[in-house]
């Protein structure tokens, strides 16, 4: 059984404009311990995905279905005080942005303390040690005298490190990290990774890390999925994903990487805008933008398929798979010979 | 919230008026008007602390109603600006049930411009509530403010303006010392 498992998820928004179908039928699963990336570019369902997992959206104009089991059991349609209570336990959540996402008027260690006492029949002394404890794990220099500053008192790095205690703090058997580095310079960014990693290993949580940044999870996931439009493109392990992308959206993204070495004067774009989820393009998603298109991606919506020779890597693509191993190559041989 | 549009749209003075005559002529709940000294009242006069209240509770509620308005409309508007923000999600994230959500993590935050309001409210209200006063005939500042004014009584005047000046700024500090115990962002280091 996996740890967490989504099947055929669809949330909607109501609007006044309409609904706006923000995830529109994905699925994927997550194992105890393992890592999974969710990369795609802004408004791609990524980060809606998470926060329905987790139960987060508002609930006045939130449709959602579909099923999210986590160790076995449906959290998508509980009890708001049975999710309140797997919420920060046994899955826990770091947010994009550092600087707001710490309440100004309660000290690190009040917040770090909150966290414990919710879920644990402890002493506040024991909660202290235990956040103290997660402090120290988490790098804060000085933890004993850190702990009664505000979060103003704390840089960004910093702050992210105070995030990801709180959420390990319970010992969750789930972490989801939305975009835990975008909102950090790139050495703080590195730094938060590492720590990432390493706690998982100390840990043994499960990770969900949502991202726009390849880089990222080239560097620390097992299995990746790629979305666009709120819907998978392609799902796979990180390196088939990496070796033999197969989507052109995917090929899109690699592509539009900055090299160091190469001698370009602007970064290769996928050309177009993000289609509207009020009202997507009829047919493949990705074809207004798809430099690959042809008639019968303007009519039918393709499927998402395995890859011939590999069940688990699958995609959704009209192109015959010659055509994508041969542009996979030259794209990948492209990147190499850069390199 | 209709009672909140009732409150900031209708004139203490109209609103003085309405009740004078519905609750203390017609039905006789309360006096209609005047004032009973709470110490040493004069001969024949009615006093203490019961009359006292007893003649004030018009006043008083003439009073509460247009800033009871103003402030759910301030508090409201400032809650659902909190609501927003992202501490509030982590703090859902945390698992924390809604009404400490609200309690700790929301109405602490939207507190910080009530605080404010409510400082210079109260050095305005120490100044003299001009028309409440007026229509209930009570020796309040305010009313003595009108009068020597009428009368062209300068130093009376002067008086009242510096008194009013000094509880506004007094209540001012209040406020600003109070900021620093409530947000922390704003104690010095």
């Amino acid at each position: 059984m996996s740890l967490l498992e989504v099947s055929d998820l669809k949330t909607h928004f109501r609007t006044d404009d309409g609904i706006v179908k923000a995830v529109d039928g994905v699925s994927f699963s997550v194992e105890k311990g393992q890592t999974l990336g969710i990369v795609g570019e802004s408004g791609c369902g990524k980060s809606v995905t998470c926060l329905t997992i987790m139960g987060l959206n508002p609930k006045v104009n939130t449709i959602s279905s579909g099923e999210v089991l986590f160790k076995g059991e449906d959290i998508l349609h509980t009890s708001a005080s049975k999710l309140r209570q797997l919420r920060g336990d046994e899955v826990a959540m770091i947010f994009q942005d550092p600087m707001t996402s710490l309440n100004p008027v309660y000290t690190i260690g009040a917040q770090l303390v909150e966290a414990v006492l919710l879920h644990r029949d402890v002493t506040k002394k024991q909660a202290r040690s235990r956040a103290l404890e997660l402090l120290k794990a988490v790098g804060i220099p000085r933890a004993e005298r850190r702990i009664d500053d505000y979060p103003h008192q704390f840089s960004g790095g910093m702050r992210q490190r105070v995030m990801i205690a709180m959420a390990l703090v319970n010992d969750p058997d789930l972490l989801i990290a939305d975009e835990p580095t975008t909102a950090l310079d790139v050495t703080t960014q590195a730094q938060i990774l590492e720590l990432m990693m390493r706690l998982q290993e100390d840990f043994g949580s499960a990770i969900m890390i949502i991202t726009h940044d390849l880089g990222v999870v080239a560097e620390i996931a097992d299995d990746v999925i790629v979305m666009y439009a709120a819907q998978i493109v392609e799902q796979g392990s990180a390196n088939t994903i990496f070796k033999r992308p197969h989507h052109p959206y995917t090929w899109g993204l690699l592509g539009s990487l900055p090299r160091l070495n190469a001698d370009v004067e602007r970064l290769v774009q996928i050309k177009g805008q993000p289609p509207s989820l009020l009202n997507p393009p009829r047919g493949c998603r990705f074809h207004p933008r798809c430099p690959y298109v042809f008639n019968i991606c303007k009519e039918q919506e393709p499927r998402l398929l395995p890859v011939s020779d590999q069940g688990e890597h699958l995609q959704r693509c009209h192109l015959d798979e010659e055509t994508k191993d041969r542009e996979a190559q030259k794209l990948l041989a492209g990147m190499m010979a850069e390199a | 919230m209709t009672f909140v549009l009732i409150g900031i749209s209708a004139h203490p003075l109209w609103i003085g008026l309405i009740f004078a005559y519905f609750i203390g002529y017609k039905w006789h709940i309360t006096p209609i008007t005047n004032y009973a000294d709470f110490f040493n009242p004069p001969p024949g006069q009615p006093g203490g602390p019961v009359q006292w209240a007893y003649h004030l509770v018009l006043p008083w509620m003439t009073f509460m109603i247009l800033f009871a308005a103003l402030y759910v409309r301030m508090i409201r508007a400032n809650v659902i600006e909190t609501l927003n923000e992202d501490y509030v999600r982590t703090a859902r994230a945390k698992g924390a049930p809604e009404h400490l959500v609200m309690r700790r993590h929301v109405l602490r935050n939207a507190m910080l411009p009530v605080v404010t309001m409510l400082g210079m409210d109260i050095g305005l209200a120490l100044g003299g509530a001009v028309f409440t006063e007026t229509i209930y005939s009570l020796p309040g500042l305010g009313r003595t403010a009108v009068q020597a004014l009428n009368a062209l009584d300068l130093p009376t005047v002067e008086g009242i303006v510096v008194f009013s000046t000094l509880a506004i700024i007094v209540f001012n500090l209040i406020v600003d010392l109070l900021y620093a115990w409530i947000d922390p962002r704003i104690r010095l280091a």
